[in-house]
């Protein structure tokens, strides 16, 4: 098989690549850092919004009010909301993005490194903005994630925390545009020769149809909070009834960016899974096509389905969105059916990465089939905005995105690093996370179909507390799998074991070059002839020439 | 047409049927523009897209090539959207502190509608000097090419000879 040499940086000491201060990262406009710096950032974001969690489950462990007032317990959950959906979630899996997809396609870097890495700092500098509104007179904004007018506006919420949050949240998404049309034009423009649209990785197409996504979804959010900010502080008026406006503007809007932000959130963890299973099976992936209509197919129909989150106001088309939700099931059931299918006598091996999507598809499949009764207005009436709700929401969003995530990071860890995780940690990682996930959230369908409201800080029910107690042991228990992650990721980054360029075996080119890859990326790009380019590779006489010369077929 | 201009295309047409659908079922007119907002976007980038490729001098997909595709076979070795050039795999930016001064200024003008006006001066000043700082920077590589590759690549090779380069017929 052919490879490509590859040119060298003409001032190798003026390279990013060769120091490590904290300069080098400030200044940093390598794809691979930036990707870190988000990653990073994100999971400092996800422990601080784990723990105003694990606060908000020590306050409802039984009746009555024990730690908060009702108001702090809205500022609590308000941010426990904000910091996870719209500051941790959407943007760890730019990070794995902004890492992986240069590499992944043979390019040297995005399109716009320097963009890119401003896209990282005004994320950087928005979520700071909304962290800081801890700090101002009044709190942190008491709304919920959803903001929702007219309990958003001034009349109802004073303190400038709310301020902030607008403003923090919107900085945030002029990031996310940004970075979205770095990513987008990076994939359409900067593929290798040979690396076409349908050779392209399943990680990779999952980051296209995110960004893509992003890219029109953000632009109403950011529209809908200036429009809020403006009547907070400019007197402009659209959504106060009381003056003519109207606040199911508002929740059009909002949602209109809302639904796609859970695909957003979810499609590159589909591209992870898409990535680990046929590695960890020994199999290419079941139906590669099918795969790539299916993403596309979610994303469309996300797009259509908005105000299935607005039943209860009796003001939208039920028939319409009702089935559009239902019709998502369709390409995620293809989905699900091929990852099955990929596994289906395959060779599985089950490493610590190859548990998690287990985990992922188990808890996804659940939280996808509670989804399923949700689009069905009578159903949504009788459950609308109790915990029931509540659970459906984080089957999808915590077991999906971090069951997936977690993958990532034990499947790529020893390509940012060059060491493994152990395995040892990560298996108890995974059965505490799995069982401290399942106990938080089961019983919460439980409660939820016996009519426990969300948002309250308190209940008088007492056959709501066991089920209560238990939810608030399985979220420490998961608090505990997160530490033991931590701990892991501490002993390895010293003292793991070496891991190789390639140690799973992988199909795609970032596991042709080195661990960590050098700053532009590739020594040597192989010739890419299928969606599996790694693979290929390795079943290569070059790369048997390469890496073992005693077994090099053309030399006998 | 490219695989990109496609798939945008596709999405184009869902948004549009979807959003005349949607205003014939309910018409609520908010949801209908959004709906033909998605149309029109990616419809328009879709456009470009061929546009680009027309003033490349691309003719779209060959008979040949349409009925390959028909018939399921993979294309033989397509190229890719472009050559590997230096300029490509080659040349890196160097690092700068401007996209974080940018980013900082854009974030100090926005906070000042919170809290005064001397704030969005401040940010629209940090915004300006960063902006001056990174364009000059651009232009300053783009001047001197500081990062461009000195080693021209070489052209691809079907078996790599696995001895270092002084082992080999007549190097040196």
């Amino acid at each position: 098989m052919a490879t490509t040499e590859l040119p060298l940086p003409a001032l190798p000491e003026a390279h990013p690549e060769q120091s490590g201060g904290i300069v080098d990262w400030l200044t940093t406009v390598d794809h691979k850092k930036i990707g870190l710096l988000y990653i990073f950032t994100a999971f400092g974001i996800f422990l601080a919004g784990g723990i105003l969690a694990l606060v908000v489950r020590l306050e409802l462990a039984q009746p009555g009010l024990q730690l908060l007032s009702e108001n702090t317990y809205n500022q609590v959950f308000t941010m426990h909301g904000t910091l996870m959906i719209f500051l941790f979630a959407a943007q760890v899996t730019t990070g794995l993005g902004n890492y992986l997809v240069p590499l992944q396609i043979g390019a040297a870097d995005v399109a716009f490194p320097r963009a890119n890495a401003m896209s990282y700092w005004l994320y950087l500098f928005g979520s700071l903005i909304v962290l800081s509104s801890f700090f101002v007179s009044g709190g942190p904004a008491a709304v919920a994630w959803t903001a929702y007018p007219p309990l958003s506006t001034r009349e109802f919420f004073q303190g400038s925390g709310l301020d902030l949050w607008i403003i923090g949240l919107a900085v945030v998404g002029v990031a996310g545009i940004l970075g979205a049309v770095n990513l987008v034009t990076t994939i359409f423009r900067m593929r290798m020769p040979g690396m076409t649209m349908f050779r392209l990785p399943l990680f990779t197409w999952g980051v296209l149809v995110n960004q893509l996504l992003i890219l029109f979804a953000f632009p109403p959010l950011t529209v809908v909070f200036a429009l809020l900010f403006l009547e907070r502080n400019f007197g402009a008026v659209y959504f106060d009834p009381t003056v003519g406006g109207q606040p199911i503007l508002y929740q059009h809007i909002f949602w209109f960016f809302g639904h796609p932000e859970v695909y957003i959130i979810i499609l590159p963890i589909f591209g992870v899974i898409s990535e680990v299973i046929p590695v960890f099976s020994r199999k290419p992936l079941f139906g590669y096509r099918a795969m790539v209509f299916a993403f596309f197919g979610i994303a469309a129909l996300s797009f259509g389905v908005w105000a299935h989150h607005m039943f209860a106001t009796g003001l939208v088309y039920l028939p319409y969105f009702s089935i559009m939700s239902l019709l998502i099931a369709v390409p995620t059931g293809i989905k699900v059916f091929n990852w099955i299918g990929t596994m289906w006598r395959g060779s599985i091996s089950l490493s610590t990465a190859m548990l998690m999507a287990l985990g992922f598809i188990l808890v996804f499949l659940v939280g996808g089939i509670t989804g399923i009764f949700l689009a069905s207005p009578p159903i949504d009436f009788a459950v609308n905005d109790t915990y029931y709700v509540v659970a459906h929401f984080h089957y999808i969003m915590v077991g999906g995105l971090l069951f997936g995530m977690f993958a990532g990071f034990y499947f790529w860890f020893p390509k940012f690093t060059g060491r493994l995780l152990s395995e040892r940690l990560g298996q108890l990682h995974f059965w505490t996370f799995l069982v401290g996930f399942n106990l938080t959230f089961f019983f919460q369908f439980l409660v939820g179909l016996d009519g426990m409201p969300r948002r309250i800080a308190d209940y008088h029910i007492q056959r709501w507390a066991t089920a209560n107690l238990l939810s608030t042991v399985g979220a420490f228990l998961t608090g505990v799998s997160v530490l033991v992650f931590i701990w892991n990721f501490l002993v390895s980054i010293r003292r793991g074991r070496p891991a190789g360029d390639d140690p799973w075996e992988g199909n795609s080119l970032e596991w042709v070059t080195s661990s960590p890859p050098p700053s532009h990326n590739f020594h040597h790009l192989p010739d890419v002839h299928s969606e599996r380019p790694a693979y290929d590779y390795r079943h290569s006489p070059a790369y048997a020439a390469t890496h073992n010369p005693e077994r090099d077929p053309d030399r006998g | 047409m490219t695989d990109e201009a496609g798939i945008l295309l596709r999405v184009s047409i869902f948004g549009f049927v979807v959003g005349i659908v949607y205003w014939f079922l309910s018409y609520e007119w908010l949801g209908t523009v959004c709906l033909l907002t998605l149309g029109a976007g990616p419809g328009f980038a879709g456009l470009i897209l061929i546009q680009e490729q027309r003033h490349r001098g691309g003719r779209g997909e060959s008979r040949a090539a349409a009925l390959r595709r028909l018939a399921g076979v993979p294309p033989p070795d397509p190229p890719g959207p472009k050559d590997l050039e230096d300029d490509d795999l080659g040349v890196l930016p160097l690092p700068t502190i401007w996209p974080l001064a940018a980013a900082l200024g854009f974030t100090i003008l926005f906070t000042g509608l919170i809290y005064g006006l001397w704030l969005v001066i401040l940010g629209l000043g940090l915004l300006g000097y960063a902006a001056w700082g990174w364009l000059a920077a651009v232009n300053r590589e783009n001047r001197y090419g500081r990062l461009q590759a000195t080693t021209e690549p070489p052209a691809p090779r079907s078996d790599p000879d696995p001895r270092p380069d002084t082992e080999r017929e007549g190097a040196g």
